[in-house]
């Protein structure tokens, strides 16, 4: 298989069909470029830096073109998708993404997504009865803590922004954006204490 | 039809018969507009005609419905978002 998808490259490039880096850059671009390290760095951010958080909140997908996926401007600022918004975890409320009608979701600030988002047990019960799946993640939130569920769609997609853990005042951003994971971003997982 | 923030509406209840992104456990069910997200192409158009062939935009708005509304008493207090395009709405 590799070899043939290996021929049928060269033989691309050969006809001028492909540049001879093209398919390198676009497996680049999904294996390194963007994915959940993306996502914890915004979230990070958002953390340290109030001014961050706000304009996060208040319209992230101008952040993201302003900035690009990495946070350094360099990268990449043109979302495949119109909107991103940035929804807040917090002592009383809860959010966790889903996409009910297919997988729609953020894939530059998380990467590629789990298989279980796109399950239809995933789908058809986060909606239904969030607060049993969320338990079944490991994530056991109060009685009294207050669920949001955000149902994407092509158009405009989430990203959760978790609480900061406490214990983490001293931790840089770096070491902050490791307390991030994806399903964090998702919000089937709390922000990690640190050890 | 244009809504504001705030406004109860009422998700439409038809049958699709074609590509919709308005799914069917919201149908016919009463939410209240929380926000508009920006215009965009209608998918059921696009859909039937391509990407090239519509430019006309539908405003698309977020709108919240209680788990109750959706799946009786016993459904939990949680509430759900979804992001419906303005020919899905109507006034309620």
């Amino acid at each position: 298989m590799a070899r043939r998808v290996a021929q049928l490259e060269a033989l691309l490039i050969d006809r001028g069909a492909l540049g001879a880096t093209q398919v390198d850059d676009v497996e680049d671009v999904f294996c390194h470029r963007m994915g959940a390290q993306n996502g914890a760095r915004y979230v990070a951010r958002a953390w340290v830096d109030p001014d961050f958080r706000g304009a996060l909140l208040a319209d992230a997908t101008a952040v993201v073109r302003e900035r690009g996926y990495d946070l350094t401007g360099s990268s990449n600022r043109e979302l495949p998708f119109l909107q991103l918004i940035a929804v807040e975890n917090t002592p009383s409320t809860h959010n966790v993404v889903v996409c009910t009608l297919c997988s729609c979701y953020p894939v530059p600030l998380l990467g590629p997504s789990p298989r279980w988002y796109k399950s239809f047990a995933y789908r058809s019960r986060v909606v239904r009865e969030p607060r049993a799946v969320l338990a079944e993640f490991g994530l056991t939130l109060g009685p009294d803590v207050e669920i949001n569920v955000w149902d994407s769609n092509a158009d405009c997609r989430y990203l959760v922004i978790p609480e900061r853990p406490p214990g983490t005042d001293d931790l840089t951003e770096d070491q902050l954006a490791a307390l991030v994971s994806r399903d964090a971003l998702i919000g089937t997982a709390l922000a990690r204490e640190p050890r | 039809m244009s809504f504001t923030p705030g406004q109860p509406v009422r998700a439409q209840l038809r049958s699709a018969s074609g590509h919709t992104r308005l799914p069917l456990y919201v149908r016919g069910r009463r939410g209240v507009v929380c926000a508009l997200r920006g215009r965009f192409p209608l998918p059921d158009e696009l859909a039937k005609h391509g990407a090239g062939a519509s430019s006309a935009l539908e405003a698309l708005y977020s709108v919240r419905f209680a788990a109750r509304d959706l799946w009786g008493e016993d459904a939990g207090d949680h509430d759900i978002y979804l992001d419906l395009y303005e020919s899905y709405l109507t006034h309620a």
